[in-house]
């Protein structure tokens, strides 16, 4: 099919205003913050509803015109980045509504277009009592997306990536048929789960729209306690601090533990780039997040927390616990800026063009080693050093990540890819698997992982998707 | 008044003195004073250089006007409030060498202390 007749087909559907072929929006939607090869799509086209989505579908299945799901781009892997030729990108920010929020099963349903911010505010104003959570983005990231790509946020401490939170979805097929998984196979007002049934969530989630397009997704919301306290933990070394938030999570005493370079938190406090590592320094600054129904709960977690960290203060006695009166006092008003870290994180990681990161989530015997080996490497490449780390599902496992923030230039760039490379080398050593994976490092997985497991990606993707229109090349697939 | 310092402590001292040295009265005295003060951690040890305002660097230097000695988790105690520079001198968890020789100089650290612990 030729380009104006498509675009004449997509105007037909969701209105002129809607559909660009426009050099500024190819270019727009070509690239990201990372270091992945940008590449135009063909056209941009914007639905606004289920139906208008799947008529788009249904044209692109016939025409073999391949899909890329867009909603707000921020992720950091080049996800949304076409692999290739004659792409269109379909960005579902209009399709943003909360369609139902149950206050007694305690989930929400979305449209792809809702953001953490937008999920929040309703929250506040329809249903207090209850919350959902953010992730390690701005509040302006979509809900759906980063569930269904298994991220981490702030309750993931407690209870694992945002993966499972869902409760079902809603899809369209990529030859058109829409289709659900979950409790509301049985209909509307009843999504409160995912068992028990044959999980197809699965067929969905963590394939980057490889599988079709997800139109709504019920996420698990949870009661908002009464009492939520902070503290610092400052740390050295990487087994022991791993070792000490591996024992403060194995005890469920807290929501969350955003743990992360100092320099990030010297960043925070606003060190001017490059941000250096001073000898004595301490190794890792980590926020802890406790709550309680009452007080006195919120203050025997952190009781018993101390007792842990004075523990650890046997081996290296500079281990420090501080009280969040402290802290503030200390940072001054860049306190509050620590708290606000993940969702207001880019203050400080866009100081350049450029933004990566190779994230992985690691069996927790390997964490340490897998954070000091990290650590070394980015060293020898000369990047800040910027580690953030989270113990995941009361540490079933362990999440770590090295961020990088640099300039687009050529010659960093190329360095950029060498040393993440490196980094998922190292991580793959230790059979860690990394998420929100971009093309080159899906390719690195799927070289270390059992074959079977690639082939019936492959069957599945066959099946689902016959003419191969969804996101074609992601996950190089 | 003050640069802002590259490492952790600096950072959190020039944090806790910005309140006091906002004052124009303060701050016109400060910036009378020439004095060095190294300030010894149990993490490391930060040297505060008095001379036309005030300057916070990571590392030690020999000789200082004063050395003041106190872990870190003493000074997080004086910062609650949980206790106060002279009991925790007297206590021992913090220790200064130069109180005989430099008796004012002693006074004016001690004075920029305590007005950046007041709450």
């Amino acid at each position: 099919m030729t380009t104006v007749s498509l675009k004449q087909k997509l105007i037909s559907i969701v209105g002129e205003q809607y559909v660009s072929d426009g050099l500024a929006e190819k270019y727009v939607y070509s690239f990201d913050m990372t270091e992945n090869p940008p590449k135009r799509p063909a056209m941009v086209v914007m639905p606004e509803s289920v139906q208008q989505l799947q008529q788009i579908v249904r044209i692109a299945n016939k025409d073999r015109v391949p899909l890329v799901p867009f909603v707000t781009g921020q992720n950091i892997g080049g996800l949304t980045i076409p692999q290739v030729d004659d792409a269109v990108t379909v960005d579902l920010k209009r399709m943003n509504k909360i369609v139902e929020v149950d206050d007694e099963a305690m989930y929400a349903v979305v449209e792809p277009g809702v953001t953490f911010g937008h999920l929040r505010k309703y929250l506040d104003e329809h249903n207090p009592s209850l919350t959902y959570t953010y992730p390690l983005a701005p509040p302006y990231t979509s809900v759906l997306a980063n569930a269904l790509l298994q991220g981490l946020c702030d309750l993931s401490t407690m209870r694992g990536a945002m993966g499972d939170f869902i409760n079902g979805l809603e899809a369209i097929l990529p030859t058109g048929e829409i289709v659900r998984a979950g409790s509301a196979i049985m209909g509307d007002g009843n999504w409160f789960g995912r068992y028990p049934l044959p999980d197809l969530v699965g067929l969905f989630s963590g394939w980057q729209g490889m599988s079709g397009f997800v139109t709504k997704i019920a996420v698990q919301l949870w009661p908002k306690k009464q009492f939520t306290r902070h503290a610092a933990l400052f740390t050295f070394g990487e087994v022991p601090t791993t070792e000490l938030l591996k024992r403060i999570a194995r005890a469920q005493l807290i929501d969350d533990a955003d743990c992360m370079s100092l320099s990030i938190v010297k960043m925070l406090l606003g060190v001017s780039p490059p941000v250096q590592v001073y000898g004595g320094e301490p190794d890792y600054g980590t926020l802890l997040t406790l709550s309680g129904n009452i007080e006195k709960e919120a203050d025997a977690k952190y009781e018993l927390i101390e007792t842990f960290v004075e523990d650890a203060r046997k081996n290296e006695s500079r281990q420090l616990l501080v009280d969040w009166d402290a802290i503030s006092r200390m940072l001054g008003d860049q306190a509050k800026s620590w708290v606000d870290f993940p969702s207001d994180a880019f203050k400080v990681l866009t100081e350049y063009d450029g933004l990566t990161w190779v994230g992985t989530y690691i069996h927790p015997k390997h964490w340490g080693e897998a954070l000091s080996g990290g650590r070394k490497i980015v060293e020898k490449y000369g990047f800040e050093l910027m580690a953030y780390l989270k113990p995941m599902n009361s540490m079933h496992f362990g999440e770590f990540k090295f961020i990088i923030r640099f300039p687009k230039d050529d010659a960093t760039v190329e360095k950029v890819r060498h040393c993440n490379e490196e980094l998922l080398d190292f991580a793959l050593s230790l059979k860690a698997l990394p998420y929100k994976t971009p093309v080159w490092a899906a390719k690195k997985l799927q070289q270390n992982a059992d074959p079977g497991f690639v082939e019936l990606l492959k069957r599945i993707r066959k099946t689902l998707d016959p003419n191969g229109i969804m996101n074609p090349g992601r996950w190089g697939l | 008044m003050l640069e802002q310092p590259k490492d952790f402590i600096g950072n959190i001292l020039a944090i806790l003195t910005s309140k006091p040295l906002a004052r124009p009265d303060f701050k016109d005295i400060v910036a009378k004073w020439k004095m060095v003060v190294v300030l010894e951690t149990d993490y490391y040890p930060v040297t505060i250089r008095f001379d036309k305002g005030m300057r916070v660097e990571h590392g030690d230097i020999p000789h200082p006007t004063l050395r003041v000695n106190a872990k870190l988790s003493t000074i997080i105690e004086l910062v609650k409030g949980k206790t106060s520079p002279i009991r925790a001198l007297l206590n021992g968890g913090l220790k200064v060498k130069g109180i005989l020789r430099h008796p004012r100089a002693t006074l004016r650290f001690y004075r920029l202390i305590s007005s950046s612990l007041k709450r």
